[in-house]
């Protein structure tokens, strides 16, 4: 009974393997497998070239531009604290503390903390 | 006379007149640049002196007029091969030179350690009359060369005579045509190879671009085009098509000349990606980067440098 089971089991087993909608499956699995691979293998590679494209002409470009407004914004700073000071503000620096005046009428100095 | 014509004292025509371009006055253009630099602008922007591995350069002035110069360069040198793959072989050499540097007169000597030496004299025999020399020696038979240039500045044109050895005679013109556009042509003729031939070239240049091309009958086609965006930016590209080999080679390149460095990075339609960085960090003091990647022939330039005095 039990070897007739397992001729029927085996039997059945074997003419799924060989049916060709089976084998067309595997080599469909297969080709998607592959083509898969080889999607995955070239985007890699288009990454990789893109990306050291990137760190070569824009990183030093980027570093380069916030240096140049760094230094723009110092410029900045500094023309309004030695060129032109601002007329109704000063600050006196005291003992390492600073203090800020203003003004409210001309001649007429507030401490501001 | 009541029909009489008002005089052209009235506001009205002014801004017309404003409007109505320039009359170019032809007899009074001006010198166009020398026919070997045409490209100028976009040689500087486009091909920095890539260089692989370390460098290092000193300049000395000894007085006003004379200075000496050294410079060690260490790194792989390439070696031409058949092969696809290139070959390189690690080099070191020390380069010693001296600069003698008058309006009139300038002298430069350079002697490196593997035996090449070179001179280069530029003299002003008259005011409009330059004659330029530059000889090389090796120790290697045929790899030295000698040439002379004559080089005569007019009002508007220029004109080049070239004599080299190998019987190399070379003869060049460029005429300014309108104030932006000057056309040139030369010829050339070399002895040994017996070879001869013939180029025209065209530049046209206002304050915000520059466009040039070149065309010989080696079969060399050299289009450039150089864009200022602004004070600081300029864009370049070009190409270069060889009619006999038909390789053709386009790229695209910034240049950012910013107050503390420049920068000049380019991509070429080989799969070339290089930069060039050149910091300042103190007054005589400049640091350089390079980078070259070739992603074709999977050959990758890095290099550093330091330059001290000038």
């Amino acid at each position: 009974m039990a070897a007739r089971n397992e001729g029927v089991i085996s039997r059945v087993s074997s003419s799924i393997s060989e049916s060709s909608i089976v084998s067309k499956g595997k080599s469909v699995a297969s080709d998607a497998g592959f083509v898969a691979k080889k999607l995955l293998k070239s985007t890699g590679k288009a990454a990789w070239i893109a990306g050291t494209t990137f760190l070569i002409l824009v990183v030093p470009l980027i570093i380069e531009m916030d240096r140049e407004a760094q230094y723009n914004e110092l410029d900045l700073q500094q023309a309004s604290l030695l060129g032109t000071p601002a007329p109704q503000k000063m600050s006196v620096d005291t003992l390492g503390q600073t203090i800020k005046l203003f003004t409210l009428k001309p001649g007429h100095w507030e401490i501001e903390t | 006379m009541a029909t009489r014509v008002p005089p052209p004292a009235t506001p009205s025509p002014v801004p017309a007149e404003a409007i109505k371009p320039e009359k170019v006055d032809y007899m009074n253009l001006p010198c166009p640049i020398p026919y070997e630099e045409i490209h100028r602008e976009a040689m500087m922007s486009l091909k920095p002196e890539h260089f692989e591995g370390m460098r290092f350069d000193f300049t000395k002035g000894l007085n006003q007029k004379f200075s000496l110069s050294h410079s060690v360069v260490m790194g792989p040198t390439e070696v031409p091969s058949q092969s696809a793959e290139t070959i390189k072989i690690p080099t070191a050499n020390y380069e010693f030179g001296a600069n003698f540097i008058d309006p009139k007169l300038m002298l430069f000597g350079r002697i490196l350690t593997d035996g090449r030496l070179s001179a280069r004299v530029k003299c002003d025999l008259s005011e409009n009359l330059t004659m330029k020399a530059n000889a090389q020696l090796t120790n290697e038979p045929h790899m030295s060369h000698g040439m002379f240039n004559f080089d005569y500045k007019g009002s508007d044109y220029r004109t080049q005579l070239q004599l080299g050895n190998g019987g190399l005679i070379g003869a060049s013109y460029i005429q300014s045509v309108t104030p932006h556009l000057s056309l040139g042509g030369e010829v050339f003729w070399a002895g040994q190879h017996r070879k001869s031939g013939l180029g025209y070239a065209a530049r046209y240049n206002t304050d915000k671009m520059v466009a040039s091309g070149q065309i010989a009958s080696t079969g060399m086609v050299v289009l450039g085009y150089v864009q200022k965006v602004s004070e600081k930016v300029s864009l370049a590209t070009d190409m270069m098509y060889n009619y006999m080999s038909r390789d053709v080679t386009a790229s695209f390149g910034y240049d950012y000349i910013l107050r503390q460095c420049r920068l000049r990075g380019k991509i070429d339609s080989n799969g070339c990606t290089s930069a060039y960085l050149e910091e300042r960090l103190n007054m005589g003091l400049n640091f350089i980067l390079s980078a070259e990647i070739d992603h074709k022939k999977k050959d990758y330039k890095f290099g550093f440098g330091l330059t001290i005095g000038e």
